[in-house]
């Protein structure tokens, strides 16, 4: 582990230098001193043993002639060697023959010579030396001197101590002055690091200046920022872009609450509307129940009962086109019309409302016949669907215009009203399903909302389009509806076919089999049927019908499809299958209306397929357009 | 005041060992021996210690090449006018040697050769006839000791003189050099006269 020394770089370059100088030093240091102490003492003996050798020598003659005044000054001369306390000569026989003591206090001199050698005693030595002369022992020399191992190690302890120091200053200004060639490349980079990291700029570089492995780590330190600068800014790129899908999803999101706000508002009104006529039909009929009823007052209460179901009908109607706009069933089918006969009629249709509600309806229509391809009771919706707004929008009493007009290759017809007009804002919605223009709660004009959005669905299926325009609200409204133009037709209009327009012109009479669980419905419709001239014969299910068939032999039958018993196709098989029913027209009623169940029809032997809810104009329409 | 006179003085030889140089600066030199001097005991001492001095000055003389012919020659030293001395120094030398050298005493008569002698002990008795043996032996390469009042002055070598009662000995290296032999300069230190700071 690195010691905790400093956090730069720098500091640890220093660390390592410092530590490996002092290291290297301690070391030598040590190796020194202990050489230095063994030296010590080697030299020391040698030294006391030396001078020992020449006080000996010098003091043989006197010991030989007796003179011990002259071995007492021998040894004296000891004296200029402060390291020794004291010297002693003894004579052969053991006794003191001179003595020399450095200090007064000195120690006792040992009573007896010891063994030749020398003895360290702590802080001093002590030595004695045979005086030899001519093979001839004449005394021993006795040399007590100091000691002192540790005098010396101070000293070089001092001189050590002022190396190391001088050492360590020169590293640390050697290596100050070289380690910027290693730590200034880091530090550079160090910085560059920081600056990425304080500005998030990722296109700052740091320097190679070195060919070395720093050069390398620059290198490499800078590929990495590319990588993380280029990282980054795609992820920016992500971002933005996923921001702007969750904008995206968040408008489709209040976008979906919007109409599902809209569809609730259009429940509570679609159920408000169905009920509203409900109570008049209610009255009407407690009037004609009433057993004196004068023939004036059960006309009007059939009047007002026929108006309301009417009403009632067109909701419905209404409503089934918005569930086949919702998955997308809405068709037309297209065929030569003139305009003006398909103006003219959604002009009758409406005019019972407008002229319910006391408003001037002009027409301006050019004279010369119009020829579109379209589907003439779709468009004439569309065109009796803006009277009918027009009329619903406008005060009691107000101007509902109603022109056509031909460009190169268009028609235009323009519906105008001086009514409340659209806020301006609301222009663009008005197409979307279930919009109320009217979005108070306490609104006099009620309607599905429905209206305008399927119109728009009818023109554009016609390859036209719808335009509102309003100078705001109380200015009034005004819907253009553009529709390409086809080829002029050849001839005049009186070769367009005629519009079926239901007519009830009598039929020839004719066998008839309906066949219905809806025993309501199917029995008011015999009724009707009957009524018109025609033979009929009820059944409530399958297995009913089956038998009556038989007997009956009927030239048309109109059979449900969800039917107990037998279901509708398999009755129709079994009928196409019997002799006396195999060349009645069969003709199926079912609540579905898609492809595939039209084709399961046919399949089954069916010629026709109508979609409930079923009036008897279709069923008439069918009896009067089949061979007999 | 003396003994620091003295201490100086000797210092100054020591140092000359220390460095290696071993001339001899001092010419006489006087040793002290604490041998008491009265009675005839004393006098038996005496002789005793002056015997075994003048076996030992054998081995602080340095004869010339020739002297002494053969490494084991015997150092022949004889001694004139003390027989007792003589005695002496006969019961002291046996087994002894110096440098290899045995000792041989020679008692000196009247007319004796002093060829092959390397050490002439002259006793107290009459000056005239020291003086003439002392000059007798001076052409011979020869230590001549003598116990004689002044006897340095009559040309010996050693001369022994007692001091508060002890032998000691004066010497004169020159004369000693005249006769081609060498004194040890360690020998002169211990010689008496050369304390007294007084050359010859």
């Amino acid at each position: 582990m690195m010691p905790a020394f400093g956090s730069s770089v720098r500091a640890r370059v220093m660390w390592v230098v410092l530590s490996t100088t002092f290291a290297s030093l301690l070391l030598a240091g040590t190796t020194l001193l202990l050489y230095e102490l063994r030296n010590y003492k080697a030299t020391r003996i040698a030294e006391i043993q030396s001078l020992a050798n020449i006080i000996a020598r010098a003091s043989a003659p006197a010991i030989a002639f007796e003179d011990a005044k002259a071995a007492k000054e021998n040894l004296a001369l000891l004296g200029v060697r402060p390291k020794i306390n004291a010297a002693a000569i003894y004579k052969p026989g053991g006794t003191l023959f001179a003595t020399y003591s450095r200090l007064p206090e000195a120690r006792p001199f040992p009573v007896s010579p010891g063994a030749e050698g020398f003895v360290i005693e702590g802080m001093r030595v002590r030595l004695f030396q045979r005086i030899v002369e001519n093979n001839e022992v004449l005394g021993t020399l006795y040399i007590d001197a100091l000691y002192e191992p540790l005098e010396r190690l101070k000293d070089y302890l001092v001189i050590l101590g002022v190396v190391m120091m001088a050492a360590m200053a020169l590293a640390f200004a050697i290596s100050a002055w070289l380690q910027g060639a290693i730590t200034e490349p880091i530090l550079d980079i160090t910085r560059v690091t920081r600056e990425v990291m304080n500005r998030r700029d990722f296109s700052l570089r740091a320097e190679k200046t070195t060919q070395d492995e720093i050069g390398e780590l620059a290198v490499a330190f800078n590929g990495m920022l590319g990588e993380v600068g280029q990282r980054s800014s795609e992820l920016e790129v992500i971002n933005l872009s996923l921001e702007h899908e969750m904008n995206e999803k968040r408008e489709a999101e209040e976008a979906l609450r919007q109409a599902d706000r809209r569809k609730d508002e259009f429940l509570a009104t679609l159920a408000h509307e169905l009920r509203n006529p409900l109570a008049p039909i209610r009255n009407g009929l407690e009037i004609l129940r009433m057993p004196n009823v004068d023939a004036t007052a059960a006309a009007r209460a059939r009047d007002m009962m026929e108006r309301q179901l009417k009403q009632m009908v067109r909701l419905v109607d209404d409503l089934l086109d918005v569930s086949r706009i919702t998955t997308g069933k809405l068709v037309v089918a297209r065929e030569r019309v003139e305009l003006q006969t398909v103006v003219h009629n959604a002009v009758e249709t409406a005019r019972p409302f407008v002229e319910a509600r006391r408003h001037t309806l002009t027409i301006d229509m050019p004279g010369a016949p119009i020829a579109i391809d379209a589907d003439a009771t779709r468009l004439a919706q569309v065109v009796s669907n803006l009277i009918n707004n027009a009329a619903r929008y406008t005060e009691p009493g107000g101007r509902i215009g109603v022109s056509v007009t031909q460009d190169a290759d268009t028609v235009s017809i323009c519906v105008s009203d001086n009514g409340i007009g659209i806020a301006r804002e609301l222009q663009s919605s008005i197409f979307d399903m279930f919009t109320q223009v009217d979005q108070s709660l306490e609104r006099r004009q009620a309607g599905l909302g429905v209206g305008l959005t399927l119109a728009k669905k009818l023109v554009e299926l016609h390859g036209g389009s719808i335009h509102v325009d309003s100078e705001g609200l109380g200015k009034g409204t005004r819907m253009r509806v553009v529709l390409p133009l086809t080829s002029p037709l050849p001839g005049t209009s009186r070769d367009l076919p005629a519009v079926n327009t239901g007519s009830a012109r009598g039929p020839a009479p004719r066998r008839i089999l309906l066949a219905d669980d809806n025993v309501d419905f199917v029995n008011s419709m015999g009724t009707l049927l009957e009524a018109m001239g025609h033979e009929v014969c009820v059944a409530h299910d399958g297995a009913e019908a089956l038998a009556s068939a038989e007997k009956f032999r009927p030239d048309f039958a109109f059979l449900d499809i969800g039917m107990p018993m037998i279901n509708g196709y398999d009755l129709a098989r079994r009928l196409k299958a019997m002799p006396a029913t195999a060349h009645t027209v069969l003709t199926a009623v079912s609540g579905w209306g898609q492809a595939s169940d039209r084709l399961r029809a046919t399949e089954a032997g069916f010629d026709n397929h109508l979609v409930k809810p079923v009036e008897v104009d279709q069923l008439e329409s069918i009896i009067v357009n089949s061979p007999a | 005041m003396i003994a620091d006179k003295m201490t100086a003085m000797l210092r100054r030889p020591m140092r000359a060992w220390a460095a290696g140089a071993g001339t001899l600066l001092f010419a006489t030199l006087c040793a002290t021996l604490s041998i008491p001097a009265a009675g005839q005991g004393e006098r038996s001492l005496e002789r005793g210690v002056k015997a075994a001095f003048l076996y030992k000055f054998a081995g602080y003389v340095e004869w010339p090449a020739g002297a002494l012919p053969a490494a084991d020659a015997p150092i022949v030293i004889a001694v004139a006018q003390e027989a007792a001395l003589a005695d002496e120094l006969e019961r002291i030398v046996p087994g002894r040697r110096i440098d290899n050298h045995p000792i041989v005493v020679r008692r000196l008569r009247e007319g004796d050769s002093l060829a092959g002698i390397q050490i002439l002990f002259i006793g107290a008795g009459d000056r005239g006839r020291t003086a003439s043996l002392v000059r007798a032996a001076q052409p011979h390469p020869l230590l001549v000791v003598t116990e004689i009042d002044n006897g340095l002055a009559l040309g010996s070598g050693i001369n022994f003189v007692l001091h508060e009662g002890r032998v000691r000995f004066e010497a004169s290296p020159e004369a000693v050099e005249r006769s081609g032999l060498k004194l040890s300069s360690r020998l002169l230190s211990v010689a008496s006269n050369a304390r007294m700071g007084t050359a010859q």
